[in-house]
C-alpha cells in the first residue's frame, strides 16, 4: 500500500523542521515552517531563504559550534542540548537542535521541545531538591547537636554547685559550721537550683511555642493580662534572688496605677516573658547594681523595660541577640533560648522586642505591646 | 548614541538564584518556587550605559552539579559574566570559585560581578566577608543581593554592564 504522507507532514507534527545552509550562509527550509517558528520570525514562512540566528540568539552560537565542528571530516552529527527563548510576545519556548552534514552541506533540524524538557527538568528537579533537602537536614543535625551538647553544658553547671554546697557542709569541721554558713551553703544550692529550674523553664517554652501551643491570646478584654500586675507579681516572686546575688531589683511605673492595663497575650506566657528578661539582667549584673523595671505608655502600647548596669552586649553580637541558639555562640555557653521565647512569644502577640545600650553602660531590653483598648483622651 | 550588543553569562552553583535574579532584573517579578534551568534560557535587556545603550543577551546557564556540567562551548563570546553565590549555602562559593577558574582557563580574565544572593535571609547568611576573602585578588566587585526583594539586582547587572561597554 503506497502512503501519502510526506516526510515535511512527519517533521511538523514532530513540532520540527529542518533548513539546509546555502553556500552564502544563509539558510532555505526543506520542510514546512511551523507556526510557533513564525512566531519568532514572522515573515519567514514566506522567505526562500532567511537567517535562522535573527530569530532565535542561540542559533547564531550553535552555527558557530557546528562550522567548528565540520572542520574536522570525521564529524559528522552536532548536538545542542535544550535552550530557551522568549518569542516576541515575550512566551517563552524551548528548543532543540540537531546538525549533520550531507553531501558537504550543513542541515539542521530544529525542534520544540516542551513535553521531553518538563520531564527532564521535573527529574533534575527532584534531584536537586533531595540535594538541597539533604544539606538542611545535615545542618539541622549540627545545630541540634550542638544544642544537645550547650544544654547538658548548661544544665551540669548548677549540679556542681549543689553537689559542692553539700559536699563542703558534709567535710567542713563541726566547729566551721556555723548556722551562717551553713546558711549560705543552703543558699547557694538553692540558687543553683533556680537556676537550673529557669533553663528548663526556657527550654521548654522554647519548645511549646514552636510547636504553636500558646497561639492563643486574650480576645477579650476580662481575660486579658494586666501588664502592671505581671510586673510587680514577677518582681515579687524574684526578689529574694536578687537580694541573694546583692542586686536591687527597682520597679519604676509610669502608669496610672488607678487603673487597669490590659495588654493583648496571656497571662503566665508575659509573665514568663518578663521572668526570662530579669533573670538576664541578673546574670549580667555586678553586685550592689541596680535593675530598674519600668513601664510607659506609648501611644496605645505600653513599653516594658529592663535596665541594668552589666557590661551591655558587645556590637558583635547585638544583631542575633533574639535568635535562637543564639546565647550558645556568645553569652558563656547558655543554650540561648530564653530571648529567643521572647521575640516569638511578643511578636505573636502583634508586639516588638528589642535592645538598646544603656545610657551609662549596661543593657536595656524592651518589648512593646499593644493595649487591649485604646486610653481615653485627656 | 550607540547601542552595543554584549553577551553576558549568568553561572554559579544550583538553586543559587541565577534564573529568579534575570526575572527580577528583566521582568520585574519574582517567584517563591524553585525551576531548575536546562540547559540555557536566554533573556535580553537594554541597559543605558552614558549616553550609550548595551544591548544585554543574558545567558543564564543551568547550575553545575552532580547531575549537569556546563558546556564550555556557551562561554564562548561572553563579555562579562555574573558569578552567583547563594548567601545561606557556603558551599555554592566554592562552586562559584572553581567556575571561575575555569572561565579564566578558557577565556582569560573577563569583568565579572559577584553576587552574593539571598540578602532578605541575611540572618541565615554561612557566607561571611571573610570567606569572600578568596575573592580578593580578582579585582571583581562584590554585590549582597536578593532576587526576591530587588535589593542589589539592579546595580549589580549595570556594574557590568558599564565595564563591559568601556
Amino acid at each position: 500500500m503506497q502512503s501519502n504522507i510526506k516526510p515535511t507532514d512527519v517533521l511538523t507534527a514532530l513540532d520540527s523542521f529542518i533548513v539546509i545552509q546555502q553556500a552564502n550562509g544563509s539558510f532555505r527550509s526543506l520542510s514546512q515552517i511551523p507556526d510557533w517558528f513564525e512566531a519568532f520570525l514572522p515573515g519567514a514562512t514566506a522567505m526562500q531563504e532567511f537567517l535562522p540566528q535573527q530569530a532565535l540568539v542561540f542559533l547564531d552560537h550553535f552555527i558557530e559550534d557546528l562550522t567548528q565542528h565540520f572542520q574536522d571530516p570525521s564529524k559528522t552529527i552536532i548536538t545542542s542540548g535544550p535552550w530557551s527563548e522568549a518569542d516576541l510576545n515575550g512566551n517563552e519556548h524551548h528548543f532543540s537542535a540537531i546538525a549533520t552534514r550531507i553531501k558537504g552541506q550543513v542541515a539542521v533540524l530544529i525542534q520544540r521541545i516542551d513535553k521531553n524538557r518538563l520531564q527532564h527538568q521535573a527529574m533534575l528537579q527532584k534531584a536537586r531538591e533531595y540535594s538541597l533537602n539533604y544539606e538542611k537536614l545535615l545542618k539541622e543535625t549540627d545545630k541540634k547537636e550542638i544544642l544537645l551538647h550547650t544544654i547538658i553544658h548548661d544544665l551540669a553547671s548548677p549540679l556542681n554547685a549543689i553537689q559542692g554546697a553539700i559536699q563542703l557542709l558534709t567535710i567542713m569541721p563541726k566547729e566551721q559550721l556555723t548556722p551562717e554558713v551553713q546558711n549560705e551553703m543552703l543558699a547557694l544550692a538553692l540558687s543553683a537550683c533556680d537556676q537550673q529550674n529557669g533553663m528548663i523553664q526556657s527550654i521548654l517554652d522554647a519548645f511549646s511555642a514552636e510547636l504553636g501551643s500558646f497561639d492563643r491570646a486574650a480576645t477579650n478584654e476580662a481575660s486579658a493580662p494586666d501588664i502592671v500586675e505581671c510586673a510587680n507579681h514577677i518582681g515579687n516572686l524574684l526578689s529574694l534572688t536578687f537580694k541573694h546575688q546583692g542586686v536591687y531589683l527597682k520597679i519604676d511605673s509610669q502608669l496610672d496605677s488607678e487603673r487597669s492595663w490590659k495588654v493583648i497575650g496571656e497571662t503566665a506566657h508575659l509573665q514568663r516573658v518578663i521572668a526570662n528578661l530579669l533573670e538576664n539582667a541578673l546574670r549580667y549584673s555586678p553586685a550592689n547594681s541596680t535593675v530598674t523595671l519600668s513601664m510607659r505608655l506609648e501611644e496605645d502600647c505600653i513599653v516594658l523595660s529592663i535596665d541594668d548596669q552589666g557590661p551591655g552586649v558587645p556590637s558583635t553580637q547585638v544583631d542575633n541577640l533574639f535568635q535562637k541558639f543564639s546565647g550558645g555562640k556568645t553569652f558563656g555557653g547558655k543554650a540561648g533560648l530564653g530571648l529567643y521565647f521572647c521575640r516569638i512569644t511578643i511578636e505573636k502577640w502583634g508586639g516588638t522586642i528589642g535592645y538598646t545600650p544603656g545610657h551609662e553602660g549596661g543593657s536595656c531590653f524592651w518589648f512593646k505591646l499593644p493595649l487591649m483598648t485604646k486610653p481615653a483622651p485627656k | 548614541m550607540v547601542m552595543l550588543q554584549k553577551k553576558i553569562c549568568m553561572l554559579g552553583g544550583f538553586s543559587v538564584g541565577k534564573t529568579s535574579l534575570v526575572a527580577r532584573f528583566v521582568k520585574s517579578v519574582y517567584s517563591e518556587k524553585y525551576h531548575s534551568t536546562i540547559g540555557v534560557k536566554i533573556d535580553k535587556k537594554l541597559i543605558p550605559v552614558g549616553d550609550n545603550e548595551v544591548n544585554c543577551i543574558l545567558w543564564d546557564i543551568a547550575g553545575e552539579d552532580d547531575f549537569y556540567t556546563i558546556d564550555n562551548s556557551y562561554l564562548r563570546g561572553m563579555s562579562g559574566y555574573i558569578l552567583v553565590v547563594d548567601g545561606t549555602r557556603s558551599n555554592t562559593l566554592d562552586v562559584a570559585s572553581e567556575l571561575n577558574r575555569r572561565v579564566e582557563s578558557l577565556l582569560g580574565k573577563l569583568p565579572f560581578i559577584l553576587v552574593i544572593n539571598k540578602f532578605d535571609l541575611v540572618d541565615e547568611w554561612e557566607v561571611s566577608d571573610l570567606h569572600l576573602n578568596k575573592f580578593s585578588d580578582c579585582h571583581c566587585t562584590i554585590i549582597k543581593a536578593s532576587a526576591k526583594t530587588g535589593e542589589g539586582v539592579e546595580q549589580a547587572f549595570h556594574t557590568l554592564a558599564c565595564r563591559i561597554s568601556t
